[in-house]
């Protein structure tokens, strides 16, 4: 097996890095761009080259993979799934290292994320994912008869996924949405998160480094409004888009029509904790410890984070954030809280002591971990500091809290599960995309949508013939 | 009647230069007394503070008064009752602050005794720091906006006795002539003349300036006073640049040029000195506290949340924790003036941004159409 680092690693105290471009298998590297990461060891350098000409040149003559069986996809993307599932797989470890240094996220975090893209490459998600997004497979192989005509899912070409540094399986999600729709992928990295794509793509030279997939997968990089970034959206014939509104905005004036682009953020999401979480002790403590997990996942950074939570009946949501309050110190402890800025600690500090000049209740770790503050003001939620903070409303009803949905909510997670029923035609009216159960939030559940749509069956072209 | 130590304080012969254990000494009798002020008189505030286990008899010496429990600037916003530790009836002004966050501005209000002192502390900084006394104001901006930046100067303009027809708004309609503008001050007969604005106003007739080769002369006195809107030139023109090409152009010193700190929070700007120093007047104190854990300061020079408190105010406890991050240290600057200096960092992320910054991006994007 070829073992390709893509960075030297030189020990535990290193602050510059060297980060490759990847241009269809072949790594190139250079100074041109320094972008720096703020850690709790102080300031990190990461050196990558800029993007040339001749790299434009070579990805846009780079053909999709129309040729692969879809099974032949499947079987690459499993077997990088199971070098990424050992926890010992040498790049793995490597990105890990530097994830931390990059993204601030504590590395038991990376690991749970790394562990995610794992499964996210196992057979029983792609298969499903192919076949709730698809319906058949065999549309992407061959031409399938449907009543009196045939039809195929033709790659569109080139995907272009503008990557957001918040969460780490973002990468791996988009990256395999492009290969089996088979199309070849042009990755930009987002400054959060420099380190996923690049090893996921290396990891690739060590499955098989004449693979399609691996000739046809580019890792690249551009400061905000460098001029490549037009040549590059240009190129493209589809776009995913992942990350804040000013991204998904600046990406979308310059996409030129015909281009199919996929947006994916930015959103906020909520629990509503149904009165039956109250019935005993264990069942409020075993809800709580879930509830905890879906906040601190990924610091509160993702979309699909929980910002508000709204607990049903009289009194209970003083117990819920007495519980919750014990679950987070233990899932803390399991999944701590990465490196933040003075100015991101400064934000919720700010929200605890105002919240306790209004009278709300606080409760809080000793310094900025995490923060549930007990309010009557949904309003002033709009300006939250995320970092594991979470506003907690008690209302009479769970219907009562619908109102509180708009089109900025992208998932919504009900405790107990069978009151899903009852609340989801309303939850998804008003603009939520997801209503999930409490403790799988942060998961892409195998068959599911993702935010209204089914992203496979945009990636391709549906043709026709008779 | 209470005896008022900062009243005392206010009317110092030397109140910027005094020793610094002079400094720490009335810093710590007039913030003692306020304190135990509004301790006592603002029910809202004693509530607070009692959640925090803080009561007047905690603050015994000059280190004590990181103690002092600070009111995030949003709860004057949404507090159904006003916060204030006097009569309603004694309130004679209410100034507003807006938010890009709420619909809600935040108001703060004052009673006489309180806006009386404030004018009086803002007259000392700027004839005795600022050196500004006398002369013809230029406004580079329209004169009725509702900024801070702009109420707060016409303010203290009022304060040193500057009569309104020595004043002049370069900014009407949304329209900025900077030829119109340069005939203005080069026409002014009253001496010196003085501009006040944010940078990027001072840039584009910086820029006109050096693009047609003229220079406007102004005055040995003149003041040219910038406030807010520095995230906009920061980048593309680094602050001793600005200062380089704003002399040049203008035909004066750098240490003419001044920057000011505008705190509407607590009724003050902060003006530089000749060594673009911004200092902390002994009425006031900031303190700069631990972003993890505010009821800790940190060491003196390390950034942190900063709380601006006012001895002056007894209105409402103006102890503002606003969200802006900054360093404080304390000492005798080049100038000889003594006391804590300043340097503002910007705003915590997610605290909501407010007032003036905003407001000048939305002045700017017209005026640059």
């Amino acid at each position: 097996m070829a073992k390709v680092n893509p960075v030297e690693l030189s020990g535990s105290h290193q602050t510059t890095f060297r980060l490759p471009l990847i241009i269809n298998s072949e790594k190139r590297f250079g100074q041109d761009i320094t972008t720096k990461s703020h850690t709790k060891d102080g300031e990190v350098s990461f050196h990558l080259p800029e993007i040339s000409d001749e790299d434009i040149k070579k990805i846009s003559v780079t053909p999709d993979v129309h040729e692969l069986s879809i099974k032949e996809i499947i079987d690459f993307y499993v077997k990088v799934g199971k070098l990424w599932g050992s926890r010992n797989y040498d790049l793995r470890k490597d990105a890990v290292l530097l994830a931390e240094r990059n993204s601030g996220y504590s590395s038991e975090m990376i690991e749970h994320a790394y562990d995610h893209i794992a499964g996210i490459f196992s057979k029983q998600f792609i298969s499903q994912t192919i076949k709730s997004e698809i319906q058949d497979e065999a549309f992407l192989d061959d031409w399938l008869k449907v009543d009196s005509i045939y039809v195929h899912a033709q790659p569109r070409g080139k995907v272009l996924h503008v990557l957001a540094g918040n969460a780490p399986p973002i990468s791996a999600i988009s990256m395999l949405r492009g290969s089996l729709t088979k199309n070849s992928n042009i990755i930009k990295m987002a400054s959060g998160d420099l380190v996923t794509s690049v090893y996921l793509a290396s990891s690739f030279l060590d499955v098989d480094q004449d693979h399609p997939i691996t000739k046809t997968t580019s890792v690249v990089y551009w400061p905000h409004g460098s001029l490549v970034e037009e040549k590059l959206i240009h190129e493209a014939n589809a776009i995913c888009v992942w990350g804040g509104k000013e991204v998904i905005e600046s990406t979308k004036a310059k996409t030129k029509p015909g281009t199919e682009l996929l947006e994916f953020g930015p959103r906020r999401s909520m629990q509503f904790i149904g009165r039956e979480a109250f019935e005993s002790k264990n069942v409020l403590s075993s809800v709580t410890d879930k509830a905890a997990h879906d906040l601190v996942l990924f610091d509160q950074e993702a979309c699909h984070s929980p910002q508000l939570a709204f607990v049903e009946g009289k009194g209970n949501a003083e117990k819920f954030c007495d519980s919750l309050s014990v679950s987070l110190v233990e899932e803390s402890k399991r999944l701590p809280k990465g490196f933040s800025r003075g100015d991101r600690h400064a934000a919720i500090s700010h929200e605890r002591i105002l919240a306790k000049f209004y009278g709300e209740k606080v409760y809080e770790s000793e310094k900025t971990e995490w923060t549930i503050i007990l309010s009557d003001k949904v309003q002033r939620t709009q300006r939250h500091p995320l970092g594991r903070v979470l506003y907690v409303f008690e209302i009479p009803d769970l219907k009562d809290a619908i109102h509180h949905i708009d089109k900025s909510v992208q998932t919504v997670a009900v405790f107990p599960e069978k009151r899903i029923v009852e609340l989801r035609d309303d939850i998804t009216k008003r603009g939520a995309d997801r209503v999930t159960i409490i403790g799988r939030m942060g998961y892409f559940a195998t068959g599911a949508p993702h935010e209204g749509i089914y992203p496979l069956s945009r990636l391709v072209r549906w043709v026709k013939s008779r | 009647m209470v005896d008022w130590e900062c009243d005392k304080l206010l009317r110092n012969k030397a109140p910027f230069s005094m020793p610094l254990e002079q400094v720490k000494e009335w810093r710590f009798k007039v913030f003692k007394q306020i304190f135990e002020f509004h301790y006592k008189h603002c029910p809202l505030y004693t509530r607070y503070c009692d959640l925090y286990h803080v009561a007047p008899d905690d603050i015994r010496s000059y280190s004590d008064l990181n103690k002092i429990q600070p009111v995030p600037s949003d709860a004057f916003r949404d507090m159904d009752a006003p916060i204030i530790s006097v009569p309603a009836a004694n309130i004679v002004f209410k100034s507003t602050t807006s938010s890009t966050t709420s619909p809600k501005p935040v108001w703060f209000s004052m009673d006489k005794i309180s806006m009386d002192r404030t004018n009086f502390a803002n007259r000392r900084s700027f004839t005795e720091i600022l050196g500004l006394k006398d002369g013809f104001v230029f406004f580079l901006t329209p004169k009725d906006s509702d900024t801070g930046l702009v109420k707060g100067m016409q303010a203290t303009l009022r304060t040193i006795g500057l009569p309104p027809e020595n004043v002049d708004y370069l900014v009407a309609g949304g329209e900025f002539d900077v030829e119109q503008v340069i005939q203005k001050i080069s026409n002014c007969k009253t001496r010196p003349r003085h501009i006040y604005g944010p940078p990027f106003v001072f840039m584009r007739i910086v820029e006109y300036l050096e693009a047609n080769n003229k220079q406007i002369k102004l005055d040995p006195e003149s003041r040219l006073m910038t406030t807010g809107g520095w995230k906009r030139v920061q980048g593309e023109v680094p602050r001793e640049n600005f200062i380089e090409r704003v002399s040049k152009v203008f035909g004066v010193d750098g240490s003419q040029i001044r920057d000011n700190l505008g705190l509407t929070d607590i009724f003050t700007m902060l003006p530089e000195c000749e060594y673009h120093k911004k200092h902390v007047p002994p009425w006031f104190y900031i303190s700069v506290r631990n972003p993890e854990k505010t009821s800790e300061d940190v060491a003196e020079g390390e950034t942190g949340l900063l709380v601006y408190m006012s001895s002056i105010i007894q209105s409402y406890p103006a102890f503002c924790m606003t969200g802006d991050m900054g360093k404080v240290t304390e000492g005798t600057c080049e100038c000889g003036r003594t006391g804590q200096i300043i340097q503002h960092m910007g705003r915590a992320q997610g605290a909501g941004a407010r007032g003036c910054a905003i407001r000048l991006e939305e002045f700017m994007s017209k005026i640059q159409k």
